[in-house]
Protein backbone atom coordinates (compact mmCIF):
# COMPACT_ATOMS: atom_id res chain seq x y z
CA UNK A 1 0.00 0.00 0.00
CA UNK A 2 1.43 3.49 -0.72
CA UNK A 3 1.08 6.11 1.66
CA UNK A 4 -1.14 7.97 -0.98
CA UNK A 5 -4.18 5.26 -0.38
CA UNK A 6 -4.30 6.10 3.24
CA UNK A 7 -7.26 8.60 3.61
CA UNK A 8 -7.47 12.31 4.21
CA UNK A 9 -7.92 12.43 7.74
CA UNK A 10 -4.70 10.78 8.12
CA UNK A 11 -2.09 12.51 10.57
CA UNK A 12 0.27 11.31 7.97
CA UNK A 13 -0.04 13.68 5.97
CA UNK A 14 0.12 16.53 8.40
CA UNK A 15 3.58 14.94 9.29
CA UNK A 16 4.16 15.09 5.61
CA UNK A 17 3.54 18.94 5.42
CA UNK A 18 5.76 19.16 8.24
CA UNK A 19 8.90 16.77 7.39
CA UNK A 20 8.68 16.54 3.55
CA UNK A 21 11.64 14.95 3.38
CA UNK A 22 10.78 11.82 5.78
CA UNK A 23 9.46 9.92 3.51
CA UNK A 24 13.25 9.74 1.99
CA UNK A 25 14.43 8.34 4.85
CA UNK A 26 14.18 4.78 6.03
CA UNK A 27 11.15 4.66 8.43
CA UNK A 28 11.22 2.25 10.99
CA UNK A 29 7.94 2.77 12.39
CA UNK A 30 4.71 4.17 11.65
CA UNK A 31 1.65 3.98 13.96
CA UNK A 32 -1.69 6.48 13.82
CA UNK A 33 -4.48 5.35 16.37
CA UNK A 34 -5.34 5.69 20.13
CA UNK A 35 -2.39 4.96 22.44
CA UNK A 36 -2.17 3.14 26.09
CA UNK A 37 0.20 1.64 28.12
CA UNK A 38 -0.01 -1.39 26.31
CA UNK A 39 0.44 -0.05 22.76
CA UNK A 40 3.37 2.02 24.31
CA UNK A 41 5.45 -0.90 25.10
CA UNK A 42 4.30 -2.69 22.10
CA UNK A 43 5.98 -0.30 20.14
CA UNK A 44 8.83 0.92 22.01
CA UNK A 45 9.88 -2.55 22.80
CA UNK A 46 10.26 -3.44 19.09
CA UNK A 47 11.61 -0.37 17.82
CA UNK A 48 14.41 -1.03 19.93
CA UNK A 49 14.59 -4.55 19.23
CA UNK A 50 14.89 -3.75 15.80
CA UNK A 51 17.11 -0.58 16.19
CA UNK A 52 20.08 -2.95 18.51
CA UNK A 53 20.08 -6.00 16.00
CA UNK A 54 21.57 -3.10 13.11
CA UNK A 55 24.48 -2.36 15.33
CA UNK A 56 23.49 0.95 16.91
CA UNK A 57 25.16 1.64 19.85
CA UNK A 58 23.53 1.36 23.53
CA UNK A 59 23.17 4.51 24.68
CA UNK A 60 21.91 5.84 21.41
CA UNK A 61 19.52 2.84 21.23
CA UNK A 62 18.07 3.97 24.96
CA UNK A 63 17.81 7.99 23.56
CA UNK A 64 15.86 6.97 21.42
CA UNK A 65 13.81 4.76 23.49
CA UNK A 66 13.45 7.39 25.54
CA UNK A 67 11.98 9.87 23.49
CA UNK A 68 9.32 7.23 22.35
CA UNK A 69 8.54 6.77 25.61
CA UNK A 70 7.65 10.46 26.71
CA UNK A 71 5.95 10.85 22.76
CA UNK A 72 3.27 8.24 23.31
CA UNK A 73 2.89 8.84 27.00
CA UNK A 74 2.63 12.47 25.61
CA UNK A 75 -0.24 10.91 23.23
CA UNK A 76 -1.64 8.43 26.09
CA UNK A 77 -1.99 11.59 29.02
CA UNK A 78 -3.41 14.13 26.73
CA UNK A 79 -5.97 11.95 25.35
CA UNK A 80 -7.76 12.73 29.25
CA UNK A 81 -7.20 16.17 28.97
CA UNK A 82 -10.67 18.35 30.29
CA UNK A 83 -10.63 20.77 27.49
CA UNK A 84 -10.98 18.46 24.66
CA UNK A 85 -13.94 17.74 22.86
CA UNK A 86 -14.76 13.97 23.01
CA UNK A 87 -14.31 13.22 19.15
CA UNK A 88 -12.50 10.23 17.90
CA UNK A 89 -10.00 12.24 16.18
CA UNK A 90 -9.05 13.94 20.01
CA UNK A 91 -8.44 10.22 21.57
CA UNK A 92 -5.52 9.41 18.29
CA UNK A 93 -2.01 10.87 18.23
CA UNK A 94 0.94 9.27 15.20
CA UNK A 95 4.52 9.02 15.89
CA UNK A 96 7.01 7.72 13.46
CA UNK A 97 10.33 6.62 13.77
CA UNK A 98 12.64 6.79 10.95
CA UNK A 99 16.88 7.08 10.44
CA UNK A 100 19.44 8.22 7.93
CA UNK A 101 23.22 7.62 7.96
CA UNK A 102 23.65 10.35 10.74
CA UNK A 103 20.66 10.36 12.93
CA UNK A 104 16.90 8.87 14.43
CA UNK A 105 14.23 11.03 14.13
CA UNK A 106 10.43 10.98 16.22
CA UNK A 107 8.25 12.43 15.36
CA UNK A 108 5.17 12.58 16.86
CA UNK A 109 1.80 14.13 17.36
CA UNK A 110 -1.99 14.64 18.55
CA UNK A 111 -4.69 16.64 18.27
CA UNK A 112 -4.74 19.80 20.52
CA UNK A 113 -7.02 22.88 21.09
CA UNK A 114 -5.98 26.60 20.45
CA UNK A 115 -5.37 27.17 24.07
CA UNK A 116 -3.06 24.46 24.20
CA UNK A 117 -1.48 25.90 20.98
CA UNK A 118 0.06 28.91 23.02
CA UNK A 119 0.86 26.85 26.18
CA UNK A 120 3.26 24.12 24.17
CA UNK A 121 4.86 27.26 22.06
CA UNK A 122 5.81 29.21 25.41
CA UNK A 123 7.09 25.86 26.70
CA UNK A 124 9.04 24.35 23.27
CA UNK A 125 10.15 27.85 22.63
CA UNK A 126 11.66 28.29 25.97
CA UNK A 127 13.43 24.98 25.86
CA UNK A 128 15.05 25.44 22.58
CA UNK A 129 16.75 28.77 23.72
CA UNK A 130 18.42 27.14 26.50
CA UNK A 131 22.16 26.27 26.55
CA UNK A 132 22.58 22.29 28.43
CA UNK A 133 23.21 23.79 31.81
CA UNK A 134 20.84 25.53 31.69
CA UNK A 135 18.00 22.64 30.93
CA UNK A 136 19.28 20.93 33.71
CA UNK A 137 18.53 23.46 36.06
CA UNK A 138 15.41 23.87 34.47
CA UNK A 139 14.64 19.62 34.96
CA UNK A 140 15.71 19.88 38.62
CA UNK A 141 13.80 22.30 39.09
CA UNK A 142 10.60 21.17 37.62
CA UNK A 143 11.46 17.82 39.60
CA UNK A 144 11.22 19.18 42.86
CA UNK A 145 8.22 21.48 42.50
CA UNK A 146 6.25 20.38 39.58
CA UNK A 147 3.26 18.52 40.57
CA UNK A 148 2.58 14.81 39.43
CA UNK A 149 -0.88 14.51 37.29
CA UNK A 150 -3.42 11.67 37.70
CA UNK A 151 -1.24 10.16 34.66
CA UNK A 152 2.33 11.10 35.79
CA UNK A 153 4.50 13.19 33.55
CA UNK A 154 4.55 15.80 35.97
CA UNK A 155 5.74 18.52 33.10
CA UNK A 156 9.24 16.76 32.34
CA UNK A 157 8.68 14.55 29.49
CA UNK A 158 9.50 17.72 27.02
CA UNK A 159 12.83 18.82 29.37
CA UNK A 160 13.94 15.23 29.08
CA UNK A 161 13.36 14.95 25.41
CA UNK A 162 15.14 18.54 24.91
CA UNK A 163 18.11 17.30 26.93
CA UNK A 164 18.83 13.57 26.16
CA UNK A 165 18.84 14.46 22.34
CA UNK A 166 20.44 17.61 22.69
CA UNK A 167 18.95 18.98 19.62
CA UNK A 168 15.97 21.85 19.33
CA UNK A 169 12.78 20.02 19.36
CA UNK A 170 11.14 21.17 16.21
CA UNK A 171 7.20 22.25 15.81
CA UNK A 172 4.47 23.32 14.04
CA UNK A 173 0.84 22.94 14.31
CA UNK A 174 -2.25 22.21 11.45
CA UNK A 175 -5.48 23.14 11.49
CA UNK A 176 -8.34 20.00 11.99
CA UNK A 177 -11.52 21.83 12.57
CA UNK A 178 -12.19 25.27 14.28
CA UNK A 179 -11.56 23.58 17.46
CA UNK A 180 -8.79 21.87 17.09
CA UNK A 181 -4.92 21.53 15.68
CA UNK A 182 -2.98 18.97 14.95
CA UNK A 183 0.43 19.39 17.20
CA UNK A 184 3.41 17.66 15.71
CA UNK A 185 7.05 17.87 16.81
CA UNK A 186 10.47 16.01 15.43
CA UNK A 187 13.10 14.90 17.92
CA UNK A 188 16.51 14.39 16.97
CA UNK A 189 19.03 12.08 18.22
CA UNK A 190 22.24 12.18 16.67
CA UNK A 191 23.58 8.58 16.16
CA UNK A 192 26.81 8.22 18.52
CA UNK A 193 29.49 5.61 17.40
CA UNK B 1 10.40 -7.05 59.73
CA UNK B 2 9.11 -9.61 56.68
CA UNK B 3 11.00 -8.49 53.25
CA UNK B 4 9.56 -6.96 50.71
CA UNK B 5 10.79 -8.58 47.13
CA UNK B 6 8.96 -7.62 43.91
CA UNK B 7 9.89 -9.53 41.03
CA UNK B 8 10.39 -7.68 37.27
CA UNK B 9 8.54 -6.81 34.55
CA UNK B 10 9.04 -5.29 31.40
CA UNK B 11 7.89 -2.16 32.62
CA UNK B 12 8.78 -2.18 36.63
CA UNK B 13 12.12 -2.93 38.25
CA UNK B 14 13.32 -5.90 41.22
CA UNK B 15 12.88 -4.41 44.32
CA UNK B 16 14.88 -6.20 47.57
CA UNK B 17 13.90 -5.02 50.70
CA UNK B 18 15.64 -6.97 53.13
CA UNK B 19 16.43 -5.93 56.71
CA UNK B 20 17.11 -9.57 57.82
CA UNK B 21 20.09 -9.52 55.04
CA UNK B 22 20.57 -5.83 55.11
CA UNK B 23 19.74 -6.14 51.20
CA UNK B 24 18.39 -3.07 49.52
CA UNK B 25 17.81 -3.21 46.18
CA UNK B 26 15.81 -1.54 43.24
CA UNK B 27 17.30 -2.73 39.82
CA UNK B 28 16.43 -2.91 35.92
CA UNK B 29 13.38 -1.04 33.90
CA UNK B 30 10.79 1.38 35.67
CA UNK B 31 7.97 2.84 33.23
CA UNK B 32 5.03 1.73 35.56
CA UNK B 33 1.70 2.14 34.37
CA UNK B 34 0.38 3.67 37.29
CA UNK B 35 3.86 4.85 39.28
CA UNK B 36 1.84 5.27 42.36
CA UNK B 37 0.11 1.61 42.51
CA UNK B 38 3.44 0.33 42.05
CA UNK B 39 5.54 3.02 44.19
CA UNK B 40 3.30 2.96 47.63
CA UNK B 41 3.81 -0.18 48.76
CA UNK B 42 8.05 0.59 48.68
CA UNK B 43 7.84 3.51 50.43
CA UNK B 44 5.38 2.25 52.69
CA UNK B 45 7.97 -0.46 53.98
CA UNK B 46 10.91 1.88 54.10
CA UNK B 47 8.88 4.34 56.55
CA UNK B 48 8.18 1.50 59.01
CA UNK B 49 11.81 0.18 58.24
CA UNK B 50 12.91 3.58 59.40
CA UNK B 51 11.28 3.39 62.56
CA UNK B 52 13.94 0.47 63.61
CA UNK B 53 16.55 0.52 60.81
CA UNK B 54 19.48 -1.65 61.31
CA UNK B 55 22.91 0.33 61.90
CA UNK B 56 23.66 1.05 58.30
CA UNK B 57 21.34 0.89 55.45
CA UNK B 58 23.03 1.13 51.83
CA UNK B 59 20.25 0.81 48.95
CA UNK B 60 21.72 -0.24 45.72
CA UNK B 61 19.95 1.45 42.44
CA UNK B 62 21.00 -0.20 39.52
CA UNK B 63 18.50 1.06 36.82
CA UNK B 64 18.58 0.86 33.14
CA UNK B 65 15.47 2.79 32.34
CA UNK B 66 13.51 5.49 34.13
CA UNK B 67 10.83 7.42 32.26
CA UNK B 68 9.84 11.04 33.66
CA UNK B 69 6.58 9.83 35.78
CA UNK B 70 8.88 7.32 37.94
CA UNK B 71 11.70 9.85 38.29
CA UNK B 72 9.45 12.05 40.38
CA UNK B 73 8.68 8.64 42.74
CA UNK B 74 12.10 8.02 43.04
CA UNK B 75 12.60 11.81 44.41
CA UNK B 76 10.02 10.71 47.02
CA UNK B 77 11.34 7.51 47.83
CA UNK B 78 14.87 9.25 48.17
CA UNK B 79 12.93 12.09 50.75
CA UNK B 80 12.21 9.43 52.84
CA UNK B 81 15.66 8.15 52.98
CA UNK B 82 16.82 12.21 53.87
CA UNK B 83 14.27 11.99 56.59
CA UNK B 84 15.70 8.81 58.21
CA UNK B 85 19.05 10.82 57.73
CA UNK B 86 17.21 14.09 60.04
CA UNK B 87 16.35 11.25 62.36
CA UNK B 88 19.99 10.05 63.18
CA UNK B 89 20.25 7.22 61.17
CA UNK B 90 23.15 5.67 58.34
CA UNK B 91 21.63 5.84 55.32
CA UNK B 92 23.72 5.74 51.51
CA UNK B 93 22.69 5.70 48.51
CA UNK B 94 24.83 3.64 45.66
CA UNK B 95 24.16 4.75 42.53
CA UNK B 96 25.32 2.18 39.65
CA UNK B 97 25.01 3.04 35.92
CA UNK B 98 26.62 1.21 32.94
CA UNK B 99 30.04 3.20 32.02
CA UNK B 100 28.61 4.34 29.08
CA UNK B 101 25.49 5.35 30.06
CA UNK B 102 25.88 9.25 30.36
CA UNK B 103 22.14 10.05 30.62
CA UNK B 104 21.71 7.25 33.71
CA UNK B 105 24.80 9.41 35.45
CA UNK B 106 23.80 12.30 35.30
CA UNK B 107 20.39 11.28 36.91
CA UNK B 108 22.27 10.10 39.53
CA UNK B 109 24.34 13.09 39.64
CA UNK B 110 21.20 15.86 39.70
CA UNK B 111 19.39 13.81 42.95
CA UNK B 112 22.53 13.65 44.75
CA UNK B 113 22.35 17.28 44.17
CA UNK B 114 19.00 17.58 45.20
CA UNK B 115 19.12 15.46 48.33
CA UNK B 116 20.51 15.24 51.30
CA UNK B 117 21.55 11.73 51.32
CA UNK B 118 25.47 10.18 50.53
CA UNK B 119 25.60 9.77 47.22
CA UNK B 120 28.29 6.59 46.05
CA UNK B 121 27.92 6.77 41.89
CA UNK B 122 29.24 3.76 41.18
CA UNK B 123 29.94 2.90 36.96
CA UNK B 124 29.89 -0.61 35.82
CA UNK B 125 31.17 -2.23 33.00
CA UNK B 126 29.33 -2.72 30.03
CA UNK B 127 27.81 -5.80 29.90
CA UNK B 128 29.11 -8.61 27.52
CA UNK B 129 26.22 -10.91 26.65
Amino acid sequence: MTVESFNQTSFLSFLKEFEPGILLSNILLFYEGEVNHEITKALTFTTEKNIGNNGTSRATQKKVFNAMIECLQNIDKHSFESDLDNSIISKKGSILVSEDANSYFILAGNPVSYTQKDTLTKIISNLNHKEKKDLRTLYKKQLENGKLSDKGGAGLGFIDMARKSGNNIKFSFYPINDKLLFFVYKILVTKLH
Amino acid sequence: MEALYIKPTNDTPTIILDSGKNHFEISGKSLPEDVNTFYDPVFNWLEKYFENPNPQTSIIFNLDYLNTASSKSLLSLFLILENAIIAGHNVEVVWQYLVDDEDMFDVGEEYSEIIKVPFRIVPLDVEYL
